[in-house]
């Protein structure tokens, strides 16, 4: 299903994950315009060249020399990476682009973006195509989408991006600022895949909370499912849950525990089930924390777990990413 | 791709204005105000010829080093954006209005700057027109710059405009 179709499933439901192409994944941005942009692809690979020195941008690519026009079909590519990949920025005449109420709200879209959106004229699609099986070049793709999409945000006709992995709006701007911690080689995946919460239904006082797009980059999403907590600490959780698989090298797996907001005096309050993607309804892996205190029956839902808890892991190894940057 | 043969340079040059207010800011914003006035001036007879926005482009950089005036560089295209903007808000509003917008963007310095350029664009052929001499004083006045200095940057402009003609 797509970003921006209206309609009654949720953001969660209608967003996909990285979309699989026959051979590979592409990763997607959509950049929202005031105004239609009139440009030359050779003038946009001097100001990649000028913002992403360290990146590789080529001149070779048969479109550089020609002119686009938002208004109209945009079919342009920009050469770029040592393996010569191409980041492709188009558009089509006609596609509703501008994000819904639902997608706004979900992403808490202050009211002069949102305006500007409503009011936008014009949007860029700008994509890059992935290999299987290679986190490396997939890590060494989404840098170059990030450059190309912030190269294009920074204008000041740009009013946002959609960041289609995670169905995250973000102003212009704070792509911007992102793209440049990529640039310093750190990786903001987390920042930007969207955290969804929600009490759960009328009747309980729990909460859940998950991560959208966060798999992409790291193996796997981070959900709390009916966490008898407020939603601020849940999403806190969340976070430094993330923050322990993506950053700190903790490869939690089915059945493993991890200690409350509290610390060591909390100890084990959680215990984490490792949902492979074939079995997670939204198709990505997921590692679901289950308070102690939660009504949800994981056994029920999710079967039997694989270890008990108390599992010994190896936490010098930096990280799902980092080991698999270092096995490719 | 653009097909249309009638698409303005001003549209073909938007991604490199966009590009130029991004990076510069202010810088920007002055250059733009600067080129503003000495396109109103020299649109006063109601024409806009290749070579006075050339001229633009050409004579900023060295005008604004000897007033020690950072500006971003003119890129010809940028120069046909500002210059095909200017004719179209002329249209619409006025000179007045026109330079009514940028004057804000003009500090005393940058002024100078811009009653020079506009001087040495307008005088291209050797000598100032009337109805360019008309707009002239006005907007000197209007940016605080006195007859007496007035008369002395045009003069200037001019020094430069005989040496090149000499040439």
């Amino acid at each position: 299903m797509g970003l921006f179709r209206r309609g009654s499933t949720t953001v969660a439901e209608s967003v996909p994950r990285a979309t699989p192409v026959p051979d590979g994944v592409r990763l997607s941005a959509f950049v929202i315009l005031d105004e239609p942009l009139q440009f030359r692809v050779r003038h946009l690979i001097v100001a990649l060249r000028e913002d992403f020195p360290e990146l590789t941008w080529h001149e070779e690519d048969e479109t550089a020399a020609e002119d686009f026009d938002s208004e109209e079909q945009v079919d342009a590519s920009v050469l770029c990476g040592a393996a010569a990949g191409s980041v492709r920025i188009n558009n089509k005449p006609g596609f509703d682009f501008r994000p819904d109420q639902r997608l706004l709200s979900v992403n808490q879209v202050e009211r002069p973006t949102a305006e500007r959106l409503a009011r936008a004229a014009s949007y860029l699609n700008v994509a890059i195509e992935v290999p299987p099986g290679d986190p490396a070049a997939l890590h060494e793709a989404a840098r170059y989408l990030a450059a190309t999409v912030a190269v294009l945000a920074r204008m000041p006709i740009a009013a946002a991006v959609v960041w289609h992995e995670a169905a995250r709006v973000v102003p212009a701007r704070r792509w911007v600022k992102w793209a440049k911690e990529v640039r310093q080689g750190s990786l903001p995946w987390l920042g930007m895949s969207l955290l969804l919460a929600a009490p759960d239904p009328v009747g309980s006082d729990t909460v859940t909370v998950r991560t959208q797009g966060f798999a992409t980059f790291s193996g796997a999403e981070v959900e709390l499912r009916q966490a008898p907590m407020d939603i601020a600490a849940a999403k806190s959780l969340a976070l430094t849950a993330g923050v322990m698989c993506s950053e700190l090298g903790h490869d939690f797996r089915d059945g493993d525990t991890m200690s409350g907001p509290a610390g060591p005096e909390d100890e084990a309050a959680f215990t984490i089930r490792y949902i492979p993607a074939a079995r997670h309804a939204t198709g990505a892996a997921h590692r679901v924390l289950i308070h102690r205190d939660s009504p949800f029956d994981h056994v029920a839902a999710f079967g039997p777990m694989k270890s008990g808890p108390g599992a010994q892991h190896d936490r010098e190894d930096g990280g799902w990413l980092k080991r698999q940057l270092r096995r490719a | 791709m653009i097909t249309d043969s009638e698409r303005t340079e001003r549209e073909l040059a938007q991604f490199l204005e966009q590009r130029a207010k991004a990076v510069n800011g202010p810088a920007y914003r002055r250059t733009h105000a600067i080129a503003t006035v000495a396109l109103i001036v020299a649109y006063a007879d109601r024409e806009l010829s290749e070579e006075e926005i050339e001229a633009v482009a050409d004579e900023l950089i060295p005008i604004a080093q000897r007033h020690s005036l950072a500006v971003i560089m003119p890129d010809p295209d940028l120069a046909h954006a500002i210059a095909s903007d200017v004719r179209e808000r002329i249209a619409d509003y006025g000179e007045a209005e026109v330079f009514e917008q940028v004057r804000a963007d003009l500090d005393e310095t940058a002024a100078r700057v811009a009653i020079t350029l506009a001087a040495q664009v307008a005088a291209l052929n050797g000598t100032i027109g009337p109805d360019q001499m008309a707009l002239l004083g006005p907007i000197a006045r209007q940016l605080g710059i006195d007859a007496s200095e007035r008369d002395g940057l045009i003069a200037d402009a001019m020094r430069v405009v005989q040496a090149d003609l000499a040439v």
